[in-house]
């Protein structure tokens, strides 16, 4: 595999564990909330956003490597 | 260009298939109200007032027969829903939301979801030659309409899932608030839903409400994306600063957590 495909497939699959792992972030937040802990719960949100828009940036970045020749 | 297999809008891009969007929008309303109504013997004491918002779904999907509008069936439809269920909490109780309900209420809204989708609709025709237009570029939106919906339905379902059906959540809900515990979960599924709604799902609803008003705004819509994406610096940029919030943010919650000594 040559390197640029080789890059365009790692912003991929970075980009796409970036959103999943943002759901976990998710999950933690809800848990904090249960045990009134809402200062951690509002950082674990801001957390799983931000990730979810790392991740849809890293996969335009993909797109954008992509086309470029 | 005219299309055929249109009947109120020439550019066939507001209206949706009435059969099925009006069989999905009953079976959602079955669903969601009327067989929690009945397993949990709730409407035997509704009074008016209860039936005219149990009925107001219907007359949503009534006026959405007359006047067939995509956008209209996906905003008024789940909102047409929420004052039966404020009016009644039994309706949404504990007892009636077991997984199988929820899984049958999430399959119900899907089902409805897929009724509305854009490109329900009859095939349009070049008019000239009577064929098919091809529809290449409208696939490829309907893929980043799916891709975008599954995205963000799964973090909301997600996080009221955790709330609702992870067990010791229930039960560190339970030991922190006690017999308040019914009425504060309902408040934070509903903080949960307003964030949800505020920093995820805004752009998706602006977005789909957009591409749905026009073809050719749905075109543009594409065009504009295609053209953010290719501008590099920007998406290097918006990178960068999510991951310094995202470091920020677990900066100061592991701080936080070792002076309350939790780590």
């Amino acid at each position: 595999m040559n390197k640029p495909k080789a890059r365009l497939l790692l912003y991929e699959i970075l980009g796409i564990a970036m959103v999943c792992s943002s759901v976990l972030f998710f999950w933690y937040s809800v848990g904090f909330m249960t045990e009134k802990d809402y200062i951690a719960a509002i950082l674990q949100i801001f957390i799983g956003f931000s990730l979810v828009r790392g991740g849809l940036e890293m996969t335009k970045i993909a797109l954008v490597s992509k086309d470029r020749p | 260009m005219l299309q055929l297999g249109t009947t109120a809008d020439a550019d066939n891009t507001k209206q949706t298939n009435r059969l099925a969007g009006f069989s999905a929008g009953l079976l959602l309303w079955f669903f969601v109200l009327v067989i929690p109504a009945v397993h949990t013997g709730c409407w035997r004491d509704l009074s008016n007032l209860h039936w005219w918002f149990m009925c107001l779904p219907l007359g949503v999907l009534g006026t959405l027969q007359i006047w067939p509008n995509r956008v209209m069936a996906l905003s008024a439809m789940p909102l047409a829903h929420v004052p039966i269920l404020i009016a009644q909490p039994s309706l949404t109780s504990p007892k009636v939301y077991g997984p199988e309900a929820f899984a049958a209420i999430t399959a119900a809204t899907v089902l409805w979801v897929w009724a509305c989708r854009p490109n329900n609709t009859t095939e349009p025709q070049d008019i000239n030659t009577r064929t098919p237009v091809s529809n290449k570029a409208d696939r490829q939106t309907m893929y980043v309409f799916y891709s975008h919906l599954a995205l963000h339905v799964g973090i909301g379902l997600v996080m009221l899932g955790a709330l609702y059906f992870y067990e010791p959540y229930r039960v560190a809900m339970y030991q922190s608030y006690g017999e308040a515990s019914p009425i504060v979960r309902m408040a934070m599924a509903l903080f949960l839903f307003l964030v949800w709604v505020i920093l995820i799902a805004r752009q998706l609803i602006v977005r789909l409400a957009r591409a749905m008003w026009s073809v050719n705004k749905q075109r543009a819509q594409w065009i504009g994306f295609a053209l953010e994406c290719a501008d590099s610096r920007r998406s290097r940029t918006n990178l960068k600063w999510s991951l310094i919030i995202a470091s920020l943010s677990y900066g100061v919650l592991w701080i936080l957590m070792q002076m309350e000594g939790r780590l």
